[in-house]
């Protein structure tokens, strides 16, 4: 989901998702979120930063 | 897409199959064992199994959550949601799962006050939309949602919210593993690891099985060509007679996993002594419970438990699909008595679990010859 807009008092942020839904995704496990990045979000809850493609493996063998 | 358009590429697809075709030993068999749901769901949604050599079996192993739960604990649940003035919450695909006197859709029809939600924040929303009723969030899945129910218990006691609680129902997946690798019953050669829940506690865990069990394993990633690459990387370790931990899924898994995610959860939670996982039996060690100084937030504290276990219909062979004894098909009652409209076990409920996965993507039989 990308980030649209912080909340710093609970360590939230409203995200929005490829289907254009937004919600409120905690973010206390990810340091330094910043508007715009995309997270991986399960259940709620931002568990990884999704690198930036240069940093992706390619999917090939 | 970004992310996930690249990911679907179908022509490094086939060519991914044809490396993979060219890396195998003829007449050699291999068993690889997947420990997510998700990629249970990937493989039958995507055809993953049709592009791999007959040789290559994928055998799905105890990583759907919603599966693994035994019909004691949705009994559980069901007692506290009848008490009075409860609301109790759950993931929807909690919903049908049958426990000993029905599911909580069958109690929800009787009266009892069960909602669904997306999240454990939205159960926390409900208990602060209802400051006079108890919110009781029925908690499962394993490390990749555990943090989800941490934060929103320390989110829940930052606001002084007092009529919220939590079902811990939370599983880890090393000692089930560990189990799996003790049975005589199975011989595997190698594991794709669960990407997701490696996002929380990275791949470190996971170097137990090529230093005591001498399997190989890859991390995978969700879209296809995650997972056939996943595949490829198991396969050429046994190729070329190695053995350790890779991670195909760099992009958001960390080797170390996330430290802000490890330290909350070993904030709020502890390790149960023995949990019961349907179709495994009781495993030490292999589940969470809330620790003491969070004690005011278990369900299990503040409400009356029943705890008592519940055996499993006879006809159901849940247990030996999540040991990856049995397919799906093999079992007695797939796609006959057991549907995903009338389940009978676990495994027919969740989109993540194996016999629904195969019964939805088409796959009532399968009958392939091994060259």
């Amino acid at each position: 989901m990308r980030v649209m807009s912080m909340n710093s008092q609970f360590d939230s942020a409203m995200c929005k998702a490829a289907d254009g839904e937004v919600q409120e995704v905690m973010t206390g496990l990810i340091l330094n979120v910043t508007e715009g990045e995309i997270l991986l979000v399960h259940a709620g809850t931002a568990i990884a930063r999704v690198s930036s493609m240069s940093d992706v493996q390619s999917p090939t063998a | 897409m970004k992310f996930v358009d690249e990911f679907r590429d179908g022509a490094i697809g086939a060519r991914l199959a044809s490396e993979i075709r060219a890396i195998v030993e003829p007449g050699r068999h291999y068993k690889i064992m997947e420990v997510c749901g998700g990629h249970t769901h990937t493989i039958y949604r995507y055809g993953i199994d049709d592009l791999l050599p007959a040789n290559v079996e994928l055998v799905h192993g105890p990583g759907c959550p919603v599966c693994v739960i035994p019909m004691g604990r949705v009994d559980d649940g069901i007692a506290i949601a009848r008490e009075e003035g409860v609301i109790l919450t759950c993931f929807g695909d909690m919903m049908r799962v049958p426990g000993g006197n029905g599911s909580f859709i069958d109690a929800k029809a009787k009266g009892a006050d069960i909602r669904m939600v997306y999240s454990p924040l939205d159960a926390l929303r409900i208990a602060r939309e209802n400051p006079h009723r108890q919110v009781v969030f029925f908690a499962i899945g394993f490390e990749t949602t555990a943090p989800s129910t941490a934060l929103t218990i320390l989110r829940a006691s930052a606001e002084g919210i007092r009529n919220f609680t939590v079902m811990c129902n939370h599983v880890t997946i090393v000692p089930p593993l560990r189990a799996l690798l003790d049975s005589p019953d199975l011989r595997l050669d190698g594991f794709i690891g669960p990407g997701h829940v490696c996002t929380v506690v990275g791949a470190k865990p996971f170097e137990f099985i090529p230093a005591h069990y001498g399997r190989p394993v890859a991390v995978g990633g969700f879209e296809p060509l995650d997972f056939l690459q996943a595949v490829y990387m198991v396969l050429r370790q046994l190729a070329e007679g190695r053995c350790e931990v890779e991670n195909q899924y760099t992009r958001v898994v960390p080797y170390d996993g996330n430290p802000q995610a490890l330290k909350v959860l070993s904030q709020v939670f502890e390790l149960r002594s023995h949990f019961e996982w349907r179709g495994l039996g009781f495993i030490s060690q292999s589940a969470l419970q809330l620790a003491p100084a969070f004690r005011d937030f278990d369900a299990e504290v503040r409400f009356a438990v029943p705890g008592v276990r519940v055996a499993d219909p006879k006809a159901c062979q849940c247990g030996e699909v999540l040991k990856g004894v049995i397919k799906p098909w093999e079992c007695k009652v797939f796609g006959t008595a057991c549907t995903p409209e009338h389940p009978i076990g676990t495994c027919m409920v969740s989109s993540e679990g194996a016999c629904a996965a195969y019964y939805n993507f088409g796959r009532v039989a399968r009958d392939r010859a091994v060259v």
